[in-house]
């Protein structure tokens, strides 16, 4: 964890260094490319541009922008501080991967179906037929109609009157 | 002399074997008149007198519009025709509820004889009217002819025709209370004998018992409640525009409350079941 630790704080430095050394620029400059000159001045002469390979220019800096060596390093310093602690979380914070787990719902208490247990009197041949009737009155309370509406009073025409 | 005897046993023979055939074979029998019958006379009457009542209305119009002696002939017509079926809607309608009392159960013999009687009147009056109609002269008689009809179908024929359409339902509602009871009772004994024999509980059951009790008690309440208005048809028909189809709302209304109240009995009973057929 230590070597860890001392490995990226060694990170700016790092990136510093890269900063500093700078390729060079072998890409010829278009300004310092010749003109080719016309067929009829050189008559049957063939005109080549002539093609000067230039030196590296300097470093372009971009104009109106100084970043400050202080805020580059306290920069650097926060991101990788900011790794140190996502590699802790992952390692002493929890079980997972960073994936938020969902709650799954939690399933609801089912009533336990109650188990009945028959008495004596279950088989008994009175209780049978009074649960016989009551079925055949619950059907008739049911089934009952006690409007008929098929013997609605008929709407008759009862008004007869004769303008002259 | 032999053969004018034997002449005369066969032409005797003739003439009686076929009516002592037909005293042999019985007669075909006649259909049923049922309230099946009744209602699809009445629905079949019914349909003639929209027809013949279309027609009426077209004569009218045509002799209010165009009031020639043809027209008025026409329109006399029609109106007896119209009026006629009306009158034939009116008995069969009576028929058919008459026919639905004789088979409602649960009704005593004197409130139906007593409905009968004021049924049978009324379709005797209609009859009558009927025949009268076709001796009225002018369209003047006719329209007499209709108000008189119209006068007793109102103040009479609705009020007898409502309050057995009132009666019919009080007769179920008998009938299922009355076996509630039966229910109640045969609960009661089955509970005394579990308590003699000392094996079950019966205190909880007992209770239930009191409460179904009191369910069936609460019911004929109400049945009284709808019986007890019953004789508003009777005032009713007294005003001019009488309202028998709000008071026979109230009664059907108040049966069912009557009936909800046996509903909820049921479910104590099944309960009292459930206990005593489990530990």
């Amino acid at each position: 964890m230590e070597k860890l630790t001392g490995t990226l704080l060694k990170i700016p430095e790092i990136v510093k260094s890269a900063l500093k050394s700078k390729k060079a620029v072998t890409q010829p400059r278009l300004s310092q490319v010749e003109p080719q000159q016309t067929v009829q001045a050189k008559l049957g002469v063939q005109a080549q541009p002539v093609v000067q390979v230039a030196t590296a220019p300097p470093p372009r800096k971009l104009p109106g922008i100084k970043i400050p060596r202080k805020i580059i390093i306290a920069v650097a310093a926060l991101v990788v501080i900011l790794i140190i602690l996502m590699i802790a979380m992952k390692l002493f914070g929890g079980k997972g991967t960073g994936v938020f787990p969902i709650a799954s719902p939690s399933p609801s208490p089912r009533p336990t179906p109650e188990v009945e247990v028959p008495s004596q009197y279950a088989d008994d041949e009175d209780v049978r037929k009074i649960q016989e009737n009551m079925e055949a009155l619950d059907k008739e309370l049911n089934e009952a109609e006690f409007r008929d509406d098929r013997l609605r009073i008929p709407t008759l025409d009862w008004e007869v009157e004769f303008e002259k | 002399m032999k053969f004018k005897l034997f002449i005369l046993i066969v032409a005797l023979a003739l003439l009686f074997v076929p009516g002592i055939a037909a005293q042999g074979t019985p007669a075909p029998e006649e259909e049923e008149f049922d309230f099946e019958r009744a209602y699809q006379d009445y629905v079949f009457t019914l349909d003639v007198y929209n027809s013949v009542h279309a027609d009426y209305l077209l004569s009218k119009a045509q002799y209010e519009q165009a009031g020639t002696l043809v027209a008025q002939s026409k329109a006399q017509e029609a109106t007896t025709k119209m009026l006629e079926t009306r009158d034939d809607v009116v008995t069969t309608y009576l028929t058919a509820i008459r026919m639905r009392m004789v088979e409602a159960e649960g009704v005593s013999d004197i409130t139906k004889n007593g409905l009968f009687s004021r049924i049978d009147s009324e379709v005797a009056w209609f009859k009558d009217h009927k025949k009268r109609l076709p001796s009225a002269g002018t369209l003047a008689d006719l329209q007499a002819d209709s108000e008189e009809a119209s006068k007793r179908f109102m103040e009479l024929t609705q009020t007898v025709a409502y309050e057995t359409l009132s009666t019919i339902p009080f007769g179920k509602l008998s009938l299922m209370r009355t076996a509630t009871g039966g229910i109640l009772s045969d609960i009661n004994n089955k509970v005394f004998q579990i308590r003699a024999n000392g094996d079950k509980d019966t205190a909880i059951i007992e209770r239930w018992a009191l409460e179904i009790e009191s369910k069936i008690t609460r019911s004929l309440d109400k049945e009284i409640e709808a019986q007890a208005l019953i004789p508003n048809f009777t005032s009713d028909s007294r005003n001019r525009n009488p309202d028998h189809r709000k008071t026979y709302n109230e009664i059907i209304f108040k049966l069912d409350e009557s009936r909800q109240f046996l509903r909820d009995a049921t479910e104590f009973i099944e309960e009292i079941i459930r206990e005593i057929t489990t530990v």
